[in-house]
């Protein structure tokens, strides 16, 4: 599928791909281009670059809320940031069965920190959120900027993990309402927790435990809110984009997970090779450095030395897309400047759809 | 400075970054230069991907993982035997799936008992390849609130001493000179140093081109296209410089842009102590 089939047909697009490569940028210009061909399209970012978040209209104080960015015509382009902690909540709230529970659990010491400060609740969450917008009828494409992560496979796999976990047979019997006290020591459980105990501190198992307690009766609202995730990421209608630079060490991240993907049966589309060192004509390095003897040699000792960047460039892209045969591949090139406002996405977004 | 006074100024040196800035490239000429100047030092990456070729051979190296560095913590409890069970049993999954930040806590408390066991005189770490410092940083911080007694707690607290003393542990951030990486690196340095306390070392400006380019161009346009922007590049390069110097009050490492060889680690050791000989 190249883009613009992509931008057409599809309601989610994943932008994967490591840090600093410009992925955050790239998922907007995704959103603009998608505005511009009529669909409703929005563009969720996890931690942007302030002045980014700025140049698309996303302050800290927004939230969750989606802010419209763009008109064009019918197509409109949105965006919105992740804040995990009040997505958990509203899934909290959403899934008690009254009000005293959602009290109970926002209150408890172990889900506000686990909700509201640690990683891989982020990647959940996140995965979480795509299916909210997903199912929003403002919407009708979802662009994710996947979240900045040790493994760049947690965002995908987070969301099988926390069902694996809510259908694992030592949750349920944790949770299961007639359980407390001195009840629970004298169950089968008992070895296990005495040794999670020891590794955990009892303290900390006894606030875990209150929480698990808590949040009975919603595991399964979670557990198919879940498995929802994991479908719809692995569904005909989400299409994954590698966002890469040509750089040794980053594609050399972006095959490790590529071939993650690919473990987890999630075919790659596209890649868009960002930042690709430019060309001036079509002199090859070698034949400018024959040149640099010339009374303009530093010229042509530039050209050759900007030339040799980019050939080098194409043989490790080139290489790179050996291994991933079902791709297509979007180059675009360096920019002069950074991008700091929607001018700025407006010039990658042609250069996308550049023939 | 003198590079080896440098490099022993703390016995760990975790090196952060963006992905794409070459953080694990300058993380790897650091623990060269500290073996060339006959530190005992060890390299630590992070889990996930291929080791920087072209190092020297006495340069120790260690790959940690949060499952080895669990399987480790439970040795050292006395749990051998039951960890092997429990993993076993996938109860290891279902404590790391309760609590997200534990595997952070973990590499880190690897870290702190490779540090305390003064086997070596520099650990350099080589960060996490697509997080953000900031997040593994953070870990023991938010365990040592969310968890309130007990072994993670300890260890928590542990490894937050560590982090806190310079002489133990230093931080030193590596971006590349855009103006984009260089604003996000001065809000996490002001985050790490405020939320999490740790000492930062000299920021490293991987990549600077500082070629002297010609003054004029010609009548080819090719050409001077080419010098046109090569001179808006310098000029980018310079003003992100700039911003550092002034939002950040930390000394810089500028590295000159290399040409992308597979050796660039071997290319990028003479070039760092350079820049470390700079230092006042």
């Amino acid at each position: 599928m190249n883009l613009e089939q992509i931008l057409r047909t599809q309601s989610v697009v994943v932008c994967c791909g490591t840090g600093g490569v410009g992925k955050t940028s790239v998922a907007a210009a995704l959103a603009l281009s998608a505005a511009r061909i009529g669909r409703r399209a929005i563009v969720i970012t996890i931690d942007p670059a302030r002045r980014l978040a700025d140049a698309i209209g996303l302050r800290d104080e927004i939230g969750n809320e989606p802010v419209l960015v763009k008109q064009i015509g019918d197509g409109q382009m949105w965006a919105t940031m992740l804040d995990v902690g009040e997505t958990f909540d509203s899934l909290v709230t959403q899934f008690a069965s009254d009000a005293e529970q959602v009290t109970e659990i926002l209150n408890n010491t172990f889900y506000r920190n686990v909700s509201r400060s640690l990683s891989g609740t982020r990647d959940y969450i996140a995965a979480e959120r795509l299916l909210a917008l997903q199912d929003d009828d403002r919407f009708d494409l979802v662009i994710v900027d996947t979240p900045p992560t040790r493994s760049a496979l947690a965002f995908v796999e987070s969301p099988e993990r926390l069902a694996r976990f809510l259908e694992h047979r030592l949750f349920r019997l944790l949770i299961s309402p007639t359980l407390t006290g001195m009840k629970l020591m004298t169950t089968a459980l008992q070895p296990v927790v005495r040794t999670a105990g020891k590794i955990v501190g009892a303290a900390a198992l006894d606030d875990a435990i209150a929480f698990l307690q808590a949040f009975a009766g919603m595991e399964d609202g979670f557990r198919q809110r879940a498995r929802q995730s994991a479908t719809l990421l692995r569904g005909p209608v989400t299409s994954f984009v590698l966002v890469a630079s040509a750089r040794a060490d980053t594609l050399e991240e972006a095959s490790y997970f590529a071939d993650g993907l690919q473990r987890n049966n999630i075919a790659i589309d596209l890649v868009i090779a960002n930042r690709m060192p430019p060309r001036f004509g079509d002199t090859a390095a070698e034949v400018a450095l024959t040149h640099v003897q010339d009374p303009d040699g530093d010229l042509w000792r530039n050209l050759a030395q900007l030339h040799s960047e980019a050939e080098q460039a194409d043989a490790q892209l080139a290489q790179f897309m050996l291994g991933l045969t079902s791709a297509s591949c979007i180059r675009v090139a360096e920019r002069s400047a950074d991008i700091i406002d929607l001018d700025g996405i407006t010039d990658l977004a042609a250069s996308l759809l550049a023939p | 400075m003198d590079t080896r006074h440098f490099l022993s100024a703390s016995r760990v040196l975790i090196v952060a970054g963006k992905g794409g800035v070459g953080k694990s490239t300058v993380a790897a000429a650091l623990a060269q230069a500290a073996t060339g100047v006959g530190l005992h030092t060890l390299l630590v990456e992070i889990e996930g991907k291929n080791p920087v070729v072209g190092l020297d051979q006495r340069v120790e190296r260690l790959a940690i993982t949060p499952g080895a560095a669990l399987a480790d913590y439970f040795d050292s409890l006395g749990l051998g035997r039951v960890s092997r069970r429990l993993l076993a049993a996938g109860i290891v999954d279902l404590v790391a799936s309760t609590a997200p930040g534990i595997d952070d806590l973990l590499i880190l408390g690897k870290i702190k008992q490779l540090e305390q066991t003064g086997g070596w005189d520099l650990i350099v770490v080589d960060g996490p390849p697509a997080g953000q410092a900031i997040g593994l940083l953070r870990a023991p911080l938010s365990l040592r609130q969310a968890v309130r007694g007990g072994p993670i707690h300890t260890q928590a607290i542990e490894i937050l001493n560590m982090l806190a003393d310079p002489a133990r542990c230093r931080v030193m951030m590596v971006s590349t000179p855009e103006l984009t990486p260089v604003s996000e690196l001065i809000d996490t340095a002001f985050e790490i140093e405020d939320q999490i306390g740790v000492a930062l070392g000299p920021v490293v400006l991987n990549g600077i081109d500082d070629e002297s380019l010609p003054k004029n161009g010609n009548g080819n346009s090719e050409l001077n296209e080419a010098l046109l922007y090569r001179r808006n590049r310098q000029q980018r390069h310079e003003l992100a410089c700039a911003l550092l110097t002034q939002k950040l009050p930390l000394q810089q490492l500028r590295l000159p842009r290399l040409s992308n060889s597979t050796s660039i680690c071997l290319e990028l050791t003479p070039t760092l102590e350079s820049a470390i000989a700079m230092l006042p």
